[in-house]
């Protein structure tokens, strides 16, 4: 309630400064300001005339503050929270710090060193990675909470990641093997499957897949390399609608796109999705004066009109996603199978083993009784041998002896004789 | 890609080339001197991962790199198979300034030989010279903490010379942000059977020359046979890998060089 006066008060700072600054802008203020006094029940009895109005802009002092009422981010716990996780360091440091001056290298805001930009990027992305460990720190981040900085200060930048992160489900996107990226790349290219054929087809042919160009929108919520203005639109329209608008935006901006995309071979499609995309929507003005160039503008509105056009329905999407569950889960029985298989080939080969391994036990056990067995053969014939020759001793001694007794009988019937 | 058919001979062969390497290293940096010979300090982190080309001539031949150029961040490491499946030739870069980089380059260099294309040709490259390569201005710069350090060190210091301590060589004092020795990482480089190079994407040494050694190893032949037929065919033998270490200065400047 306290943050919803602060925000009120604010409102009306800004007001009053615009209304001075620019009257050729229609901006419905009163309109506005009923927002900033009571969102919920705008959001509730004006629903309509809420989006139309967010779908035309939300004017750019007010962004910030709409971007917090509409994911009911306000929360002065998270904000002590935020302010306690400063005073703690983060095991991602380094890396946070490597990327601070390479995250909107081209904005005055980002580029200074010592500058509060950089500084609040860090503590914002530091103090994230704290509170939310199994994320951590991802490349990508940072160019969503920059945006977010651009229009806000860093505490209240906080807690509207945070709610980014949850409620708007952009957590997957960040998490380790990026799981619900691949969601999004999955339903993404049924959707231009489904809605753009010829595009799809030709894609096919020329080998270009999603994940090539499109990872990078939607892990950044298209603020990678894209004009602001046109960025903060479509953050405008996530935050109104949900996360699923980006398919809107990316599938518009290849529809618009299409007839030169169709005309494209591989590498020239990957450099126009990186710099070609946004030209259609430049508006050419000529210059004021030959010396001063007037910066790029770009038909916003008509890029928003154009997401919305596009036909995205919850059902395709979740039909999709079904799909994506079904294929993961198909992918997984198989690596679950390759895995039994691979665990049953383990125990297979680890008994061949022990059955070898006892084979060749047995063998030498055999090996040995083999040799026992010729011992015993041997000795066997040399007893034998030996028995033969005791057996001719036997019978050579029994002969003496036969012999010594008739000798010695001859002898005594001699004497008798005379 | 999709092109294929019976190429004439001076139709530049197409050489997929994948770039791996730790987060900052400098891989977009390096493909950005190649292609456009241009260098920006602050570059955005590469997010998934980019896509560019850049011809090459060698001798007779015109070969035609289409270059991936991947993010570093671990977390990005499962999208990399799918770039570096059919690649032909890949650059693995270090920081060598920072010695945790050159363990992730020797871990990337061990999955693309375990898992890449057996033909593959790699190239090992630290990157950041330019940082060990303090200007000679810097050596007249009034000596720092670390230049106090290196005296230190230096225990042979003439007492001769009075109480004035002799300023340290602009090359030690530049040297000692150098945290990967070149002989370390040219060791083994031959051993795992790449080539090997330093370079400085800043000032552009060493990294056209990379990818002129890279298209003398490149089994051109091969290539074009494989494409001719139709599908990427797996030779199985592995062509012989000869080590060679690239040196500054070793080749002729021009001639042989990219023509970019």
């Amino acid at each position: 309630m306290q943050g919803h006066l602060r925000l009120k008060e604010g409102f009306n700072k800004v007001h009053e400064a615009q209304e001075k600054l620019d009257e050729h802008e229609e901006i419905d203020w009163d309109f506005w300001g009923e927002i900033m006094a009571d969102y919920e029940h705008v959001a509730r009895t004006k629903a309509k005339q809420l989006s139309e109005a967010i779908q035309k802009g939300i004017p750019g002092a007010l962004r910030g503050t709409i971007w917090e009422l509409m994911s009911a981010s306000k929360d002065m716990m998270l904000e002590q929270v935020y302010a306690e996780l400063l005073k703690e360091s983060s095991p991602h440091e380094k890396s946070i710090l490597r990327d601070l001056g390479r995250t909107f290298p081209n904005h005055e805001y980002f580029q200074d060193v010592q500058g509060i930009g950089q500084e609040n990027l860090f503590n914002v992305v530091k103090a994230y990675s704290l509170y939310d460990p199994e994320v951590g720190y991802c490349q990508g981040m940072p160019f969503v909470v920059a945006a977010l900085l651009l229009n806000m200060p860093d505490e209240e930048a906080f807690c509207v990641l945070i709610r980014l992160m949850k409620s708007y489900d952009l957590r997957g996107h960040f998490l380790p093997e990026m799981p619900g990226l691949q969601l999004r790349l999955y339903q993404f290219d049924r959707l231009v499957e489904e809605l753009l054929p010829l595009l799809h087809q030709h894609f096919v042919r020329q080998g270009v897949k999603s994940s090539m160009y499109c990872s990078q929108w939607f892990l950044t919520l298209f603020s990678y390399r894209f004009p602001l203005d046109m960025v903060f639109r479509i953050f405008d329209i996530i935050f109104a609608t949900g996360i699923e608008a980006i398919f809107g935006f990316a599938i518009a901006l290849l529809e618009k796109n299409e007839d030169v995309l169709l005309s494209l071979k591989f590498d020239q499609i990957l450099d126009y999705m990186k710099t070609g995309l946004f030209d259609t929507y430049k508006v050419y003005e000529s210059p004021v004066s030959p010396s001063e160039r007037p910066p790029t503008r770009y038909r916003a509105d008509d890029f928003v009109q154009d997401a919305f056009q596009v036909k995205v329905s919850p059902f395709m999407l979740d039909t999709y996603a079904a799909e994506y569950e079904e294929l993961l889960r198909q992918q997984n029985k198989h690596l679950v199978e390759m895995d039994t298989l691979r665990n049953v080939n383990r125990h297979l080969s680890a008994q061949v083993k022990t059955l070898e391994s006892s084979l060749a036990q047995l063998n030498t056990e055999h090996c040995d009784l083999v040799k026992q067995f010729v011992m015993i053969k041997l000795e066997k014939e040399e007893m034998e041998s030996e028995l033969v020759k005791y057996k001719m001793l036997y019978a050579e001694t029994m002969l003496a002896n036969e012999d010594a007794r008739s000798s010695s009988r001859i002898s005594f019937l001699s004497k008798r004789s005379r | 890609m999709a092109e294929s058919g019976d190429a004439p001979v001076d139709k530049p062969v197409q050489v997929k080339l994948v770039l791996l390497g730790e987060a900052a290293v400098g891989k977009s940096s390096v493909v950005m001197r190649f292609v456009q010979n241009d260098f920006s300090e602050n570059k955005e982190p590469t997010i998934g991962a980019a896509f560019l080309t850049q011809k090459c001539r060698l001798e007779d031949r015109v070969l035609r790199y289409e270059i991936w150029d991947t993010a570093g961040q671990e977390r990005f490491h499962s999208l990399a198979p799918m770039y570096y499946r059919n690649a032909q030739a890949a650059v693995v870069v270090y920081d060598i300034t920072k010695a945790s980089s050159l363990e992730k380059a020797k871990s990337w260099v061990k999955e693309l030989q375990r898992q890449a294309n057996p033909n593959i040709v790699i190239a090992l490259v630290g990157n950041k010279l330019d940082l060990v390569q303090s200007p000679a201005a810097a050596g007249a710069a009034p000596a720092g903490e670390e230049a106090e350090d290196e005296e230190a060190d230096d225990a042979t210091a003439t007492p001769g010379e009075g109480g004035e301590q002799p300023l340290p060589e602009p090359e030690q004092e530049g040297e000692s942000l150098r945290q990967v020795p070149k002989d370390e990482a040219a060791a083994y480089a031959q051993e795992a059977g790449l080539l090997f190079a330093e370079t400085s994407a800043k000032t552009g040494e060493g990294v056209v020359e990379v990818f002129t050694e890279i298209a003398k190893k490149i089994p051109i032949e091969h290539i074009l046979a494989s494409t001719r037929g139709g599908s990427g065919s797996r030779a199985g033998g592995a062509q012989a890998r000869p080590n060679v270490t690239l040196q500054e200065g070793q080749q002729p400047a021009g001639g042989k060089a990219c023509n970019c």
